[in-house]
């Protein structure tokens, strides 16, 4: 409490304010220049004794022979490769299981675990739109994740509202968690009806693929997941068919935790499913080495190594995500609303849909950054080809949606807190916060250099302009390349949600504070929350598409090669397209549903109510 | 003139503006005289204006109520405004041509026995690209990034095959100077004794060996993180050279058996080490005195020798490391006594 009133006055005095956050610019650059300073400093002496002397001498022993093959001024031998014959010895982790029924090759201990004429099954393009085989893979795995997200992340808000509700006795929560519930209800059904169109375009397109690593992920494949599955169908219908007899029964306890069961049963389910999705971009290894893979044993393919990385990350991802899209509801039916009493009520779960989304936004970043880290562990070449290759302009529009969703999410602070009565005051301070806001989110896209790949590739530099000046033109001089780096990146993250923090800090103060009438807000809001859950979408949909782009022309990164024509890295343009158009599906689909569970009711009854009267 | 002013400035919109324009220019002028690319200082113009945007945006009367047909269209601009907004981003920012990297996924496997030297290398080239070296070190003038050692600086190519391979197939056993943090030290893939044939391998390391110079001492370190250090000014490459000039490293290459051990001649017509004052007798080089030489008259007057003297041409013999390295601690005798 004493912190509350302390940081209003701070608020309320905006010299003050201003001289806060003048000292946090400050304060921001020194650190940032520590930090790159930290890498210029001098090394310290070594000792005149080493072992490279010993090394020097062992290398060198060979005498005449090893001359033999050294460069000389003018000619340049051909160096032998007999001694590189010998391949390395892989052992395989302890507890490891051999597939008793496959035979093992010798040649190629990773592919024989199905039979040759499996293997052999030739490439067909199956052609619909105009689209090629992984386009139309992509789409419909995108859209199954965008509905699996839904009814992971939405039933989590569900049953907070739900219990809020029953502790707090305020109907305004069972309500929210009873219609929301419906959408639910209908996507859960798309979410399955997606997946099997997911799967069945997999097994036609990549059939030798698909056996492949459905055979090493046998029992989770063929037990595990769909169990799973139908364990969670029965806790969804349980919950939402049992929700008025168990009301009635005064039984809202069994009801709650059916709630937290369904909860429960997806995140296992989603944590399974993410062995798959990991294991193709970081297989397991031995001693860096992946050969003989396919004896490792089903636990190692699903205990790899970014297995819980991603799981954080789409856990929490999906949380943010559930929140927006609660929002996004909200703002709908705000829209469609015919009467201040609906207003009211959808202008309130707007509000909460924000509140719980931007809650899990805020370590979003750190997991995000926990997950690249690994990734580098892994291999450091997958970090490179994301954040410095052909992904790198990727990563440039991340930034953008990045600045987007924060900008937004203040912005919709802003428009909350100005129809507060009595808030006025806390509207002054939050508008200095905006600029370094912008500052942050520039630096945040800030490049190395403004070409799609690590190095230029022909056909890049203009045909009237030197490639040395190109370089000058578009890429940071070295004094500067430490902006494009994450030291620079991670401060500006660090800034950014410092700021929204405060802002929501003052905000919540406003709202206990001041007066607020929902319904009375500015109908701009509305369309700030529907930006925010198609801001969001979009970005999940691209980070996706990076995460598999980043197995380069693998399936299976280093272990399972993609023959097909469709190995390479699609551009960014293209890539933009599919995202934006699986995106706008997504929520016609959507709209569709809350019209139907939600909208099409409403109006029927208040047809039959004025009928009645009539 | 004057009322028209005020009447203006009682628009919001037309102070931010005003700040807007000067807050522009000083970030201009500011982000200019640090050396930002131009394109870089149109970009952050693109936030500013943003910015700008937004701070009128904020402070705008509120929206009107909309029911019905009229907020439906409304939300369809909504997705349509920023469908058009992202897609447009994507497609704004630079791109690659997919053909390149179908090009090199497409490429046949070197087949070695049927290349002979210089083509060995051409395709030791085409490895490092398709492995994509050029990531991580600088070499032959491409490459940005300080990740790995600067291939060029370090002179890559004194190093024999069999520690080159070890190397690449086996980076995390032993890191570079100045590469032995552990974020360095794990860059480098584990894989490539894997991923690159045999054949491949062959063709990288003729590549790699041709990464030698006559003219500049080698150095050794990171260049992010401190003045790289050149051999001459390395205690432990002092140490080796040492080792080198007394012939206990390179069997037969011995410099003391002539210069002495201190530098001192203890053979008629060699030359004094510790005299910075010696007079060169290479052709061309008449009268250069030492203390003037530069690294490539140094490895020069090693590899090629000294007509009509007992100074022979070292390097028909030894490796160009070899050169060097005993040129390292040559050196050191007039060191102290030079300009």
């Amino acid at each position: 409490m004493r912190t509350k009133e302390t940081l209003q006055k701070i608020y309320e005095g905006h010299r003050t304010l201003t001289a806060v956050l003048s000292l946090f610019i400050a304060l921001s650059v020194v650190g940032i220049k520590a930090l790159h300073a930290e890498d210029m400093s001098p090394e310290s002496p070594e000792p005149v004794e080493s072992k490279y002397l010993d090394e020097e001498k062992e290398r060198w022993k060979g005498g005449p022979a090893f001359f033999e093959s050294v460069e000389g001024v003018e000619r340049i031998p051909v160096p032998s490769v007999a001694d590189w014959k010998e391949k390395k010895v892989v052992s395989l982790p302890q507890g490891a299981v051999e597939f008793p029924e496959l035979s093992s090759d010798p040649k190629n201990p990773n592919v024989d675990m199905i039979s040759k004429e499996a293997w052999n099954i030739p490439y067909a393009r199956f052609s619909y739109f105009g689209l090629s085989n992984r386009d139309i893979a992509w789409i419909m795995g995108q859209l199954h994740i965008l509905f699996a997200s839904f009814i992971l992340g939405v039933p989590f808000f569900i049953i907070i509202a739900e219990i809020l509700g029953w502790r707090s006795g305020d109907k305004k929560y069972e309500r929210l968690a009873k219609e929301t519930t419906k959408i639910v209800v209908v996507c859960y059904s798309l979410t399955a009806l997606t997946g099997g169109f997911f799967l069945l375009v997999l097994i036609t397109f990549y059939p030798s693929f698909m056996t492949w690593l459905f055979r090493g992920f046998k029992n989770l494949v063929s037990f595990w997941y769909p169990v799973l599955f139908i364990i969670e169908t029965v806790f969804m219908y349980c919950y939402y068919y049992m929700w008025e007899p168990l009301d009635k029964m005064n039984k809202k306890w069994v009801h709650i935790i059916l709630g937290i069961l369904l909860n429960l049963s997806g995140i296992a389910l989603l944590i399974l499913i993410n062995a798959p999705a990991s294991f193709m971009l970081t297989p397991p290894t031995v001693e860096g080495s992946v050969l003989g893979i396919a004896g490792f044993g089903e636990w190692a393919w699903i205990n790899n190594f970014s297995w819980w990385p991603l799981n954080l990350h789409r856990l929490l991802g999906n949380f943010t995500y559930g929140g927006f899209i609660v929002a996004f509801i909200g703002a709908y039916m705000y829209l469609m609303s015919k009467n201040d009493e609906e207003r009211a009520y959808y202008d309130w779960q707007g509000y909460l849909g924000n509140t719980i989304g931007l809650g899990f936004i805020f370590p979003l970043p750190a997991v995000g950054y926990i997950y690249a880290h690994e990734l580098y562990q892994y291999d450091a070449s997958i970090g490179m080809y994301i954040m410095s290759d052909r992904l790198s302009m990727f990563m440039l529009v991340q930034a953008v949606l990045i600045g987007f969703l924060f900008i937004g999410s203040n912005y919709y602070i802003w428009v909350s807190t100005k129809r507060i009565e009595g808030a006025q005051k806390y509207l002054l301070g939050m508008k200095y916060t905006y600029i370094l806001m912008f500052v942050c989110a520039a630096i945040w896209f800030v490049p190395r250099h403004f070409f799609a790949t690590m190095l230029l590739e022909p056909g890049m530099v203009p045909a009237a302009m030197a490639k040395d000046a190109y370089l000058a033109a578009t890429e940071l001089p070295g004094e500067l390349a430490f902006m494009a780096l994450m030291k620079a990146k991670n401060t500006a993250a660090t800034v950014l949600i410092f700021l929204t923090l405060l802002n929501f800090i003052f905000y919540r103060i406003a709202v206990k504070k001041g007066t607020i009438e929902y319904g009375k807000i500015n109908p701009v809001s509305q369309f700030t929350l529907i930006f925010l859950a198609f801001s969001s979408t979009w970005l999940m949909g691209l980070m996706g598409a990076i995460r598999e782009l980043a197995r380069k022309n693998y399936h299976v990164y280093r272990v399972f090669k993609d023959m097909t024509p469709d190995a390479y890295t699609p551009t960014l343009q293209h890539t933009g397209m599919v995202v934006t158009s699986v995106t706008l599906i997504f929520f016609a689909i959507l709209c569709f549903i809350i019209w139907m569970q939600l909208k099409l009711p409403k109006s029927a009854s208040a047809e039959t109510k004025n009928s009645g009267e009539g | 003139m004057k009322l028209q002013w005020d009447s203006l400035l009682k628009h919001g919109w037309v102070k931010k503006f005003i700040v807007y324009i000067i807050g522009a220019m000083v970030m201009t002028a500011l982000t200019n005289k640090a050396g930002f690319p131009r394109l870089f200082i149109v970009i952050f113009n693109v936030y500013a204006f943003a910015c700008f945007l937004f701070y009128v945006i904020i402070d705008l009367p509120a929206m009107r109520k909309l029911t019905g047909l009229r907020a439906f269209v409304y939300l369809i601009a909504t997705f349509a405004l920023f469908s058009g907004l992202y897609s447009g981003v994507a497609a704004f920012l630079p791109q690659f041509n997919p053909e390149f990297e179908l090009e090199e996924i497409r490429k046949p496997p070197v087949n070695l026995s049927a290349l002979s030297g210089p083509e060995a290398i051409k395709a030791g080239e085409a490895v490092y690209n398709k492995n994509k070296c050029a990531n991580c070190h600088k070499f032959k003038g491409t490459g940005t990034s300080m990740r790995g050692p600067h291939f060029d600086l370090v002179q890559i190519g004194l190093n024999d095959e069999k520690w080159l391979k070890e190397g690449i197939v086996n980076p995390r056993k032993d890191a570079a100077k100045g590469f032995e943090d552990q974020k360095s030290k794990t860059a480098m893939p584990t894989y490539f004794g894997e991923d690159i044939s045999e054949d491949e391998m062959g063709a990288l390391l003729a590549f790699l060996k041709t990464g030698w110079s006559k003219e500049n001492m080698p150095v050794r370190g990171k260049e992010d993180v401190g003045p790289m250090v050149r051999w001459d000014e390395d205690t432990e490459m002092i140490a080796m050279g040492k080792e080198t000039y007394e012939g206990n490293l390179y069997p037969g290459l011995n410099c003391s058996v002539c210069h002495g051990k201190d530098g001192i001649s203890i053979m008629q017509g060699a030359r004094d080490l510790r005299d910075p004052n010696s007079i060169s007798k290479r052709p061309g080089k008449d009268g250069k005195k030492l203390k003037d030489w530069t690294d490539a008259d140094w490895f020069d007057s090693v590899a090629n020798g000294i007509p009509k003297t007992p100074m022979m041409p070292w390097l028909e013999q030894y490796p160009p490391r070899a050169i060097w390295l005993a040129v390292v601690y040559a050196k050191q005798f007039s060191k102290s006594k030079g300009k």
